[in-house]
């Protein structure tokens, strides 16, 4: 029985690096965790984040919440370090909505800098993700930054095309509320990630 | 299937020691250094706590499983082998349940090599053999697969992971690569900004492209001289050297001290006895040195903070 036990175990642990290996380049799991035995093969991945919803005027501003919403938020985070895309935004986005009856939409803004293996040079990659409160997913924009300035801030044209897409996904009357507020100039980004 | 199953009972055919040779000593001291080890990583998060509020372990709990830890430590020198093994599996499933999903991989080495002493029994005679297959496949794998993601992963080709460190890691990197890269070199990677339109990280330096290939090729070949017998004890001391440079450099001397223990294994004699003082000197030193009581900043550091 101690045997087979052995056999088992041993053949997991020499399979293992491998499904690991699948789960970095697929979900971008962290190399360096979890007994893949990949510490220092890549640099590690710096990521940022902030989680936005609608201000006053239909600006978007930095989400304020509870303290169990920040506890949410770091263990998201933290996990996000680990496991990558196996991580559930969406749970996060619903854990708050529940808290927060008044909330319309929050936009995830996630910025990842790492080493391009192909390019051998620096890559910003910006993944912003819209979650509107009783939505079953949410809208992702993903895109590759060019000319980061601050923290891997996006320049002028894309933030024009970010406004563009979160308006056409957030709800009709949001959006006329948040316009007609505005005077018509949409969402104001914040500045930095 | 079954050809593969053969070659597979071939290679821990070959990973057995010879008949007749005592093991349970060998054995013991390997699980009593293992515990040490890891005894004295967790009085390192009892005196150096994580800042991270998220990594912190709770104080009270931390100081109850890292005394129970000390204790399964020295349990292990008595006739209480066996129970010291399965005790000390409490603090170690309390870290991996605490840190979950957050895993380094040095910790949970020492994990799994807790989980095969707690399975195996190193005084029985047929089940020691089984352990010490087990403990040498499981270092053999380590060591292969760490080639092999090197490999995978695309940025060992041309330096691009080393060039990339000397450029951004801390400045010891930079001190250490003097040797092979000009100052002009050093300065240039130094200079690179994390940014997209700075350039690009492969190297044209031969003996920093050179010392990056060689890197992988030996964790994969190292294996192989490690599983031939007649080659075995050079294979050692080849792999023990490589590993104390690459962990230096790396500042991951806790690794080396770990890994050290397991490559020893695959020694006919019992090293891990004879060194075991050694062992357990440079342990209490540093010990004391994240107690405070001794000067030791610069060890701490290169132990690796994990």
């Amino acid at each position: 029985m101690k045997r087979v036990i052995t056999g088992m175990g041993l053949t997991l642990f020499t399979l293992w690096p491998l499904l690991h290996r699948v789960l970095v380049v697929q979900y971008e799991v962290n190399p360096w965790k979890l007994c893949g035995w990949a510490m220092y093969t890549s640099p590690k991945v710096k990521t940022f984040g902030d989680i936005m919803t609608g201000g006053p005027n239909g600006a978007l501003i930095r989400f304020q919440g509870y303290e169990a919403d920040d506890r949410d938020v770091r263990v998201y985070r933290r996990n996000k370090k680990t496991l990558g895309k196996l991580v559930s935004q969406a749970g996060v986005a619903e854990k708050i909505f529940e808290r927060h009856e008044d909330l319309a939409y929050l936009v995830f803004w996630e910025t990842r800098r790492s080493l391009n293996p192909v390019t051998a040079r620096i890559e910003w990659r910006r993944d912003i993700t819209v979650h509107k409160c009783g939505g079953s997913c949410g809208e992702s924009i993903r895109y590759v930054v060019r000319t980061p300035s601050r923290r891997g801030d996006a320049d002028q044209s894309d933030l024009a095309r970010i406004r563009a897409r979160i308006h056409s996904y957030i709800s009709a009357d949001l959006e006329s509320d948040a316009c007609g507020a505005s005077g018509g100039q949409g969402l104001e980004m914040p500045d930095r990630a | 299937m079954a050809v593969a199953k053969k070659h597979l009972a071939g290679i821990f055919e070959l990973l057995a020691e010879s008949p007749g040779a005592e093991l349970s000593s060998k054995l013991r001291m390997f699980g009593f250094l293992v515990l040490l080890h890891m005894a004295v990583q967790f009085w390192e998060y009892v005196f150096v706590p994580f800042t991270n509020s998220e990594l912190r372990f709770p104080p009270v709990s931390l100081l109850m499983v890292t005394l129970m830890l000390s204790f399964c430590t020295g349990l292990t020198l008595t006739c209480h082998l066996r129970k010291a093994f399965c005790l000390a599996l409490v603090p170690a499933f309390y870290l991996l349940y605490w840190r979950f999903p957050w895993l380094p991989n040095h910790p949970s080495l020492a994990m799994i090599c807790l989980c095969f002493l707690v399975l195996l029994d190193s005084r029985d005679k047929e089940e020691s053999i089984l352990l010490l297959q087990s403990l040498r496949w499981i270092a053999i794998v380590v060591l292969f697969y760490s080639g092999w993601q090197k490999l995978v992963s695309g940025f060992w080709f041309q330096g691009e992971f080393l060039s990339y460190y000397v450029a951004h890691a801390a400045p010891r990197w930079q001190n250490l690569f003097e040797l092979v890269l000009s100052r002009e070199e050093i300065a240039r990677l130094a200079s690179l900004e994390l940014r997209p339109e700075s350039a690009s990280y492969r190297s044209s330096n031969v003996p920093l492209v050179l010392i990056s290939n060689v890197t992988y090729v030996f964790e994969l070949v190292m294996p192989v001289f490690l599983v031939i017998r007649r080659t075995r004890g050079v294979a050692v001391v080849s792999c023990l050297v490589f590993m104390l440079l690459l962990q230096a450099a790396a500042a991951e001397i806790m690794f080396f001290l770990l890994f050290s223990k397991m490559l020893l294994l695959f020694s006919s004699r019992n090293w891990l006895l004879r060194l075991a003082p050694v062992y357990v000197v440079i342990y209490v030193y540093l010990l004391g040195a994240v107690c405070g009581l001794l000067p030791a900043a610069g060890l701490i550091k290169a132990s690796g903070r994990i």
